[in-house]
């Protein structure tokens, strides 16, 4: 072997292994946190405890035990609520904005890609407009517009803001999607007999499913874990969603960091469930369109 | 099963011309082709027929019917896209069921169609499987078989072909010609591959700039082409164009290119009065060029710069001062490069065009 292969291959092995230690970094550090969050909720009692570590970094609890989630269900801080009645509250609003995100990106998206019409690049900058500013900053505006309509201290007040929210990004992946598809397929449906509501639904749609579901779990990320614009409009607790009652857990002079792990984690798995679920989509669904082919 | 006729149509995209002023009158059961080079509006013209685009002006007849108002699902014709256009999500069968379920045929009936059509095109075999398990020519079949499930009074074609290789395209063409006849339906097809116009039609429609320029069958506008550009744009290799001057007297015509001159055949010199003379384009096809290698009485001395051998035959290309000049050849002809080589170029089939305006003259 000359000296000049043996050089580039030392290299190489050399690229390889740090390229696997950065990511095995980047794993622990992104994981660790979670492991803590696991062990607390495994552990007894409400307090930070000092687990076992297994060696000598990755915690575990020392005596492990289910009382917090058997505990969660049956969980009663306040008069009044509970966290079934969260669960449910958390599932309306998430489930209805996710629905009404869908119902109108969908449209907006079709028109933008498949219509021309005055005021065409104006009405997709005002899309593009407001995920140019966080979003905490229109929270209190919201709110007193809220109030005004009566929509405070109601579903509406989260679903509403929820569902539009999310449409800055969601109308340019579905403009984007249908952009995809090439219009020789409307075209060629319109000739096979098809109307516009017909090639819409039945060739469309379908071919835009990754990108729906994109568009779907962006919804539900954006509700399902919203905990700034809840407290705002969410006063009566019998309305609060899953995160107001978790960080009801952190009180002034005591924090209950058992049951806070547990409600947590419980959080997490519809999460997890739905990104397993719509994984293979989202790379497609996000870059949909960016790629002819 | 209808005829198709456009009569004054015009189409406008903001301030290009696509079409102009077109009329055609296609009748039923003919294979029109539309050629023409890319740009020349054929495609709109189509799509015109098709209600993909609106005329700026004029109208659209199938059969007696104006269907300028009628929606494209309501005028009973199928296209073939140049993409094909098919369905990624359905399999072939649904494919092909499609058109019959949008116009609401009852489930048995879409069945027995279906397995007719598939049986039609010999591809029972694949109707479960979905486009993008399908070879380009299965693809076409498939394009193919959901215009002709209904049974349209009007098929439209958008250069379906050209996405083929070069041996299915050939196969295929001989494949569609032979359907056509036997479904008898009225086409229309687009095409920048004149071969492709020339085996087809039934009459070849030939546009530039969004005009027609000639329609006639395919041996009419060969033989005769109305102006320069048809003649220059059907043939392969293309016609060779000379400018000068043709004089006529009692003893014949002579074309006088410059450089050099030759005689007219009489056949061609009759369009100008004997004692006159005018600026004109002789037009002359490969095969109607005599070439030798020794010196022959009329014949034109040309210098060799190539040869193209295409099997049984080859094209000999000379220049003579300014001008190429392309020939067919046997191939066993002998032309090195560099070589002179004579050519006579009085020939019956020649063509005479006016150097103004371009038309042949007659």
């Amino acid at each position: 072997m000359s000296r000049s292969k043996t050089m580039r291959s030392v290299q190489s092995i050399a690229g390889t292994v740090l390229k696997h230690a950065f990511l095995i970094v980047m794993s622990i550090i992104s994981i660790y946190p979670v492991l803590w969050v696991i062990t607390l909720a495994l552990s007894p009692g409400e307090s930070l405890v000092t687990p076992t570590f297994v060696l000598g970094f990755i915690p575990v609890p020392a005596t492990p035990t289910l009382a917090h989630f058997i505990a969660i269900p049956k969980l009663h801080l306040l008069a009044g609520a509970t966290f079934p009645v969260w669960a449910k509250n958390s599932i309306i609003i998430t489930t209805s904005s996710v629905a009404l995100s869908v119902a109108l990106t969908l449209p907006a998206g079709y028109a933008f890609s498949r219509k021309r019409f005055r005021g065409q690049q104006a009405s997709m900058f005002s899309f593009l407009l407001p995920s140019m500013f966080p979003g905490v900053i229109t929270i209190i505006p919201q709110f007193l517009l809220f109030s005004t309509l009566g929509l405070v201290d109601t579903y509406f007040g989260c679903i509403i803001p929820y569902a539009v929210g999310s449409l800055s990004l969601s109308v340019f992946i579905m403009k984007g999607a249908f952009d995809s598809i090439p219009r020789d397929l409307d075209e060629a449906a319109a000739l096979d007999g098809a109307g516009e509501m017909r090639t819409f639904y039945k060739i469309l749609l379908p071919l835009t499913l990754p990108s729906i579901a994109t568009v779907a779990l962006w919804a539900f990320m954006g509700s399902w874990l919203d905990w700034a614009l809840a407290n705002v409009m969410l006063k009566d607790n019998t309305l609060w969603t899953l995160p107001l009652a978790l960080y009801d857990f952190i009180q002034p002079n005591f924090t209950y960091y058992g049951s806070f792990a547990a409600l947590s984690i419980i959080m997490a798995v519809p999460v997890f469930i739905v990104f397993m679920i719509f994984q293979r989509y989202l790379v497609t669904g996000l870059t949909a369109g960016s790629v002819k082919g | 099963m209808a005829g198709v006729r456009l009569q004054n149509v015009s189409k406008v995209f903001k301030n290009t011309a696509a079409v102009k002023d077109v009329n055609l009158d296609i009748v039923d059961g003919e294979f029109l082709v539309l050629l023409g080079p890319s740009g020349c509006g054929k495609t709109t013209t189509l799509r015109i027929v098709a209600g993909l685009e609106k005329p700026t002006t004029g109208s659209v007849y199938i059969g007696d019917t104006l269907v300028d108002d009628v929606l494209p699902k309501d005028r009973d014709i199928a296209m073939v896209f140049q993409s094909y256009a098919l369905y990624p999500h359905m399999t072939v069968h649904d494919n092909l069921a499609f058109p019959l379920k949008m116009r609401k045929y009852p489930k048995q009936q879409i069945e027995a169609q279906v397995t007719k059509t598939a049986e039609t095109l010999e591809m029972s075999n694949l109707l479960q499987r979905r486009p993008k398990e399908l070879s380009g020519g299965q693809r076409q079949r498939v394009a193919l078989g959901r215009a002709i499930v209904r049974d349209p009074k009007v098929f439209l074609m958008d250069e379906p072909l050209s996405n083929l290789d070069a041996k299915l395209r050939v196969q295929t063409r001989v494949e569609l010609k032979n359907l056509q006849k036997r479904l008898g339906t009225t086409t229309i097809y687009v095409t920048h591959d004149q071969a492709e116009a020339m085996t087809l039609a039934d009459r070849v429609a030939l546009m530039r700039n969004g005009m027609i320029q000639q329609v006639g069958s395919p041996t009419e506008v060969y033989a005769h082409p109305v102006n320069k550009f048809v003649a220059g744009f059907l043939g392969s290799p293309t016609m060779n164009f000379m400018d000068g001057t043709i004089r006529s007297s009692d003893d014949g015509a002579v074309f006088d290119a410059g450089e050099f001159s030759f005689q007219v055949h009489p056949n061609v010199a009759r369009v100008l009065p004997a004692g006159g003379s005018k600026k004109a384009t002789y037009g002359i096809r490969a095969e109607d060029i005599e070439v030798e290698n020794g010196v022959r009485e009329g014949s034109v001395e040309v210098k060799v710069f190539g040869s193209e051998l295409m099997g049984s035959e080859q094209f000999v290309h000379g220049t003579r001062g300014s001008m190429d000049v392309v020939a067919r050849a046997p191939m066993v002809f002998q032309a090195p490069i560099g070589s002179s080589v004579w050519m006579n170029l009085t020939s019956p089939n020649a063509h005479l065009f006016d150097a103004e305006n371009e038309q042949a003259l007659a």
